[in-house]
């Protein structure tokens, strides 16, 4: 049985440019989200994560033209590159291969006065990825997949089960979405955007708040490549529908279960206590975080912490799945919990256990979740 | 030890004609309109649906290729959580992203519309699938150039082997805009989906391999 | 208000796609969502931007919504109360 490692990994969002960087500012309560009235965004204002695009205009044209690229393939090729650095997988033999996890990648240049330069054919997905591949001279033609909120799992999960079939030896796995006129419109329209930064699972929850991010984690199969006090595994993980609404999460949270059941039961996990914490997905929308409360008690979880990552990151889409998972697996090497920002009453009918501070704490284990539009769900299972 | 699997049958959508295990069950005149056809090749079907006429284009293409295909099937065998659906295509949901971004663009008529904006995303389509039928099983929406037979059976294989379903609605849909500067006059649509499980059960029972899915695929079987 | 009310029929069939309707099919008293023509939270929304685009009327808080997309007569009456 072939294991999965994680080799390295990078973050960038409002909050910094390197995995570390993020981690430390969750653990310091600090939040990338703020009130902008940036027109070219929202005809409103409102609050969301931003990326400073300044800091990515300089760090990119130290290593590419600037022109040449759009924000979101500077942010993967950013995030990639800062991964790549960290550790020495081969990444010119066929055994290595490229995920791109993304919901809307270019859909910028659907507006004309946007980057004229670029090649409209770039609004496929397949064309940005193939560009991002050739940038870094990988030999494999790369996958991409794009698979609304759960995409950044569904990326980590297919990755992991290409490692363990033996068809990879690396895989890099690299999520991103940017905030444009176009999501933020469309989720405006679904009156789901909170006027205040989100509140997750709290009872004065009132929507979403959106972010922009990037996230990588480079997976391996070959253990010689980590130090040893830094081993983290992917050890399952599963996706699951709701079969229930296409934007309206399930009332039971069944569709989530499942996708919980089959991740532990893969880890051959007896004993779900022992599970360090839960990353939910906690877009702070009444109905997911109900949703989520609910799966989490068919699992049989109600005991285990949880939080959620969106009072930090807002809702970055693509990118969240991977962020969120590797903050959660920073918490685990630091044996930390990470609070859920904007929490204070709990605010789900089920009892659940939603960490409101920081805490230092032997974690040997976490499970990631998420879900999305088109009923969709993903659960992955960390340890060290 | 990879035990074999089988592709119990297939459905195929392509220049306005619906071909059920390589037979052609109904057809429409080159020159109709997709819109039309489409409808029409539904309605053919005698399993009324109403929301089936609020799906984007895409949607209305991979829901019709899923009811055509799993009709004779034994589907009904399995439960909720043990089908799959892996779904491949070129485009995403770009047809839908320009109708959506039609709403907004003009600064005086500025519209955002939620019910098309819910269709921007492309795993819809399987979202779409699983609500008509209840299926709650693994769901993965992969973008790629080209259909990639390979990596579909490496993802379904796996899937199968490995107890995380029992059988898997597995194949390529993709519809891609007509554009006004004359690149593309009409839309391009291709639609394939065949159910692949361990059992010999079904109409066609063809071994599940590279050589057999593209010969099917193109309709050269 | 009769001849809105066939306005209305008409704009929400074509808007929500109820492909299979005739505006006369459609009982104006009869409750949208639920049991009388079946309508989902998406169609609450679109309801949202019809009267936004076809009538100047910002519906802010979907809360009210409830009440006023309870039939197409509520809509009417609303559209009548509230048009400038």
């Amino acid at each position: 049985m072939v294991d999965v490692y994680i080799a390295s990994d990078n973050i960038i969002s409002s909050l910094g440019f390197t995995s570390s960087e993020n981690f430390l500012n969750c653990k310091e309560g600090k939040s990338g989200i703020m009130l902008t009235s940036d027109t070219k965004l929202s005809q409103t204002q409102i609050q969301a994560s931003y990326i400073n695009w300044s800091n990515i205009t300089d760090a990119f044209g130290k290593i590419s033209d600037n022109t040449l690229y759009t924000k979101v393939e500077k942010l993967f090729i950013l995030s990639i590159t800062d991964a790549l650095k960290q550790t020495d997988i081969n990444i010119s033999d066929n055994k290595t291969l490229l995920i791109l996890s993304t919901t809307k990648g270019n859909i910028e240049l659907l507006e004309p006065d946007n980057n004229i330069n670029i090649d409209r054919k770039r609004l496929k997905l397949w064309e940005m990825a193939n560009l991002i591949q050739k940038h870094f001279h990988l030999v494999n033609e790369p996958i991409v997949v794009s698979h609304a909120c759960v995409s950044g799992l569904s990326a980590i999960i297919l990755a992991t089960r290409l490692i363990k079939s033996g068809q990879y030896d690396n895989v890099i796995v690299s999520g991103g979405d940017i905030l444009t006129e176009f999501i933020i419109s469309g989720f405006q329209s679904f009156k789901a955007i909170s006027p205040n930064p989100c509140k997750p699972f709290d009872i004065a929850r009132d929507g979403i708040t959106l972010g922009e991010g990037c996230g990588t984690v480079i997976l391996t199969s070959n253990p010689a490549l980590i130090k040893e006090n830094e081993k983290i595994k992917v050890l399952s993980g599963a996706t699951s529908n709701d079969a229930n609404h296409i934007s309206g999460p399930s009332r039971t949270g069944d569709g989530l279960f499942y996708a919980i059941d089959s991740t532990l039961k893969e880890a051959e996990v007896s004993n779900a206590n022992k599970i360090g914490f839960i990353s939910a997905h906690g877009t702070a929308t009444s109905y997911n975080d109900e949703m989520e409360s609910k799966a989490f008690t068919l699992a049989g979880l109600t005991e285990i912490p949880v939080n959620s990552l969106k009072g930090y990151f807002g809702h970055t889409l693509g990118a969240a799945g991977i962020i969120e998972s590797i903050i959660s697996i920073h918490a685990l090497k630091n044996d930390t919990l990470i609070p859920t920002m904007g929490f204070e009453n709990l605010g789900v009918t089920e009892k659940i256990n939603v960490i409101s501070k920081v805490e230092e704490k032997t974690l040997n284990t976490c499970l990631k979740t998420a879900s999305g539009f088109g009923g969709c769900n993903a659960a992955v299972y960390y340890s060290k | 030890m990879v035990e074999k699997t089988y592709i119990s049958g297939y459905c195929i959508i392509r220049n306005n004609s619906v071909l059920l295990n390589g037979e052609t069950i109904f057809t429409c005149e080159n020159s109709t309109e997709y819109n039309d056809f489409i409808k029409t090749a539904f309605r053919n079907q005698q399993n009324p649906y109403p929301k089936f006429f609020k799906m984007d284009n895409l949607s209305k293409l991979a829901f019709l290729t899923n009811v055509v295909m799993l009709k004779n099937s034994n589907i009904k065998e399995y439960k909720e959580n043990e089908i799959a659906i892996i779904i491949q295509n070129a485009s995403s949901s770009l047809d839908t992203d320009i109708d959506y971004f039609d709403t907004i663009k003009d600064k005086t008529k500025y519209y955002p519309n939620p019910s098309i904006f819910v269709y921007t995303l492309p795993n819809i389509m399987i979202g779409e699938i699983c609500i008509r039928n209840g299926f709650k099983g693994e769901n993965m929406l992969l973008i790629s150039q080209k259909f990639n037979p390979s990596l579909l059976i490496t993802m379904a294989n796996d899937l199968l082997n490995n107890c995380k379903a029992k059988c898997c609605i597995a194949g390529w849909v993709e519809y891609e805009k007509k554009q006004e500067d004359k690149i593309l006059q009409s839309p391009v649509y291709d639609s394939f989906l065949c159910l692949i499980q361990k059992k010999e059960s079904g109409d066609t029972n063809i071994e599940l391999n590279i050589e057999n899915i593209n010969k099917i695929y193109k309709n050269k079987a | 208000m009769e001849t809105l009310i066939k306005e209305l029929k008409e704009e929400i069939i074509n808007e929500l796609n109820l492909e299979d309707l005739t505006p006369d099919d459609i009982d104006a008293e009869a409750p949208l969502f639920g049991d009388g023509l079946g309508l989902d939270s998406i169609d609450a929304l679109s309801l949202i931007v019809i009267l936004e685009k076809k009538y100047g009327l910002k519906i802010e808080n979907p809360d009210d919504g409830k009440q006023i997309f309870f039939s197409i007569r509520t809509i009417a009456e609303y559209i009548k109360a509230n048009k400038k």
